[in-house]
Parts: C-alpha cells; structure tokens; sequence
C-alpha cells in the first residue's frame, strides 16, 4: 500500500457518489465505464453532443442490466434506459440504432413519456424521438 | 474485574485485516462487559485497531524500538484494561475521535514518564522545570498518521468483506475484475487491466459485460464500505457526513 492519504480519496469518493438509489448509482457507474466523464447515464444519453457510437454502446450495456441486473429496479431501469438509448439517438441524431419495430419503439417510447415518475429530460427525449419516428425523419444507422 | 494485564492478548502488529467478523457498537459494548464472549471481543477489538494505534504512536516521538510496547500498553492498560470500552456509546460521538484522543493522551503521558525516568537523580528526587508542563515534541503528524491508518483499515475490511463473498459465490472473474481495474490502481498505483484484457483472460464476448460487472463490484464494494463505517454511524447520512469529514481532514483539504 503507498501513500493512503492520497490513494484512499477516490475510493472514499464514491460513498459521496452513491445516490439513495442503488440502481440509479449503477447505470452512473455504468455510464462512467462507457464515458469516464459521463455525469450520469441520463445526462450521458440526453446531451446532444453524446456521438452515436456512444448510444449504441449504452444501449447495448442497458440491455445487458435488462437481461442480467441482480435486482427488480436494475433490470426495470435498464429496460428504461435501453429505450433511451435508441430515442437520444433518433431525437438528436434521427438515427435508428437498433433493429426494433417502429411500432415496439413508438411503445416504448410512449411509455417514458407518459410516466410521470421518470426525470423530465427523459421524457422529453422519448416525446422528441415518438415525434421523429412517426414523421419519419430518421435514417438508419451502418 | 480482570484486567487485560492478567489475560495476555494474542495480539501481533499486522494483524488487523484477518476474517470478516465485524467490530460494532455491539462488539465493543460486549468486550466490555463480563459476557461469556467478552475475550472474544476484546481481542478482535484489540486486533483490529493495533495499526491504527501503533501508527499514532509511532508519529508522536515514540523511538522506534518502544513503539510496539506503548502500543500494546496502551490496548491493555486503557482500550481493555479501563473503561475507554466501556465509556464508548453512540451518544458520546465518534469512537474513532474517542480513540485518538485516548491515545493522544497515554502517548504523552508514557512520553513524559520516560523523559522524567531519563532525568530523575540517583538521589530519587526530581525538579520540575518551568517547561516540563509543556507539550511534548512529536515529529510528523501523528492525527494525520492515525486517521490514514484508520481509513485504510476500513477500505481492507470491505475489500476482504466483498473478496470473500465473491469467492463463496463462485464469482472469482467478478472480484478480480474489481480488484485489478479499480482498487489495486487506487491502492497501489498499478495500472488498471483494460476491458480486452479481461474480455480474453475471462471468455467475455463483450465489453458492455465488463462495463456492467465492473459498475456491480464497485456498487457492492461501497456498500460493504458503507457498512463499515456505518458501524459507527447508523444513519447513511451520518456515514456520508463521516466521510467528507475523512476526504477533507486525509485529502488535505480538498472539499
């Protein structure tokens, strides 16, 4: 061990990460091993400038926490955050990044818009992406 | 009472990390009490916080060479020989301010009775100087010293909480991937092992599948950590405000 004063900081550090909900401190962590300068797996999805390489790679990790989550709240808010994934990518970038149905994602996306529980930017992302969808404006990724 | 002097310990510097009993409230309020466990307790009481004893010590211009023996006077004479167990509640505040203030004040004390005994005339008589109610010089900074050693020994006991439950799982690539991305980097300054790596040493198709145990061991570690210092803090927020407190007083200052 060397030098503990200094070696210990990050990892005490991430008892002040922890948020009140577990599962909302792993997709963090999740988006921090996609992004090490992601804020949050939600801020990570919902910026703009977030390039679709970088969507695709949480929407494959979310859907690895849908499949795989040691708990009820992992895999619902992976299910959640997969969906988001593909509709950041259709409302900021008009691109399908996935091979989904039109009408699964119109779904899915509907069902983050009208929960009332979830964080505003997100419901806001799957309005924009419902709307993208449905006026067919989006291309289809490589 | 029987004191701790009667019953020899088996204590050894070191020796602080070994199992993954815990040393609660309940440990302490029962090493000093008269229970049918009482030994037991006392001595993993006495196990436990040795490093974190002897680091203080070994700051404060203790030589060397005695700073076991003030150690391990201290653990008898006044953690078990005395009623500093028994003292120690959830009311009265930090066990961990408690402790070092505890030794700060044996440690000055057994130091002053060696400078006497250093000074003291073969007529048996002694002068007391206008300076010897002074401090006592020590070198370094042995709070500092005591407060590294007390964090790291909380950061070993959730390392070997998780490590354990890792390896009885049958989850031995989920504590390596832990243990050589994130905390032998932070521990010691080694490099973190890449996601290809581990994809190959571990048979992962993935990357997203190291992203996601990686995110899971980290979310457990800092439970187990929490759990730690939640020993002395019920409530999260307490243990919260226990570490920011531990970040500004170790990190110098930085929050």
């Amino acid at each position: 061990m060397t030098d503990p004063e200094r070696t210990a900081v990050p990892i005490l550090e991430w008892v002040l990460q922890s948020g009140s909900s577990p599962a909302i401190t792993l997709t963090t962590w999740i988006a921090k091993e996609i992004e090490p300068s992601a804020v949050s797996a939600i801020d990570l999805m919902v910026d703009p400038k977030t390039p679709c390489a970088t969507l695709l790679a949480c929407k494959d990790a979310f859907k690895h926490l849908t499949l795989d989550g040691e708990t009820v709240d992992d895999r619902t808010l992976g299910a959640v955050y997969y969906a988001a994934s593909i509709a950041a990518a259709m409302a900021n970038h008009r691109t399908r990044i996935t091979r989904q149905s039109s009408h699964a994602l119109e779904h899915a996306f509907r069902n983050i818009w009208i929960d009332e529980s979830a964080d505003l930017r997100l419901r806001d992302i799957a309005w924009r992406a419902f709307f993208t969808l449905r006026m067919g404006l989006e291309a289809t990724a490589d | 009472m029987t004191t701790a002097r009667e019953k020899p310990l088996s204590i050894s510097p070191g020796d602080s990390t070994g199992g993954s009993s815990h040393t609660n409230w309940k440990a302490i309020v029962d090493a000093a009490s008269s229970s049918v466990t009482s030994d037991q307790s006392r001595e993993a009481v006495a196990q436990r916080y040795w490093p974190v004893i002897n680091a203080f010590v070994k700051r404060s211009g203790v030589n060397t060479a005695e700073a076991d023996d003030v150690t391990q006077g201290f653990i008898a004479d006044v953690l078990l020989g005395r009623n500093l167990l028994a003292s120690a509640t959830p009311e009265r505040g930090k066990f961990r301010a408690l402790l070092m203030a505890s030794v700060r004040n044996y440690t000055i004390d057994q130091l002053r009775k060696r400078m006497a005994a250093s000074r003291k005339p073969e007529a048996g008589w002694v002068v007391q100087l206008e300076d010897d109610t002074g401090s006592v010089a020590v070198d370094g900074d042995p709070e500092r010293a005591f407060l590294s050693a007390w964090v790291v020994m909380i950061i070993d006991r959730a390392s070997n909480e998780v490590r354990e439950h890792a390896l009885r799982s049958g989850q031995e690539m989920h504590w390596d991937i832990l243990d050589r991305r994130l905390l032998q980097p932070c521990m010691t300054g080694a490099v973190p092992v890449s996601t290809e790596a581990f994809m190959r040493q571990w048979s992962l198709s993935s990357a997203v599948q190291v992203a996601n145990i990686v995110a899971r061991m980290k979310r457990r570690f800092t439970a187990a950590l929490m759990a730690q210092l939640g020993q002395f803090d019920e409530d999260s927020e307490s243990v919260v405000a226990e570490v920011s407190a531990l970040l500004v007083e170790i990190g110098g200052g930085r929050r």
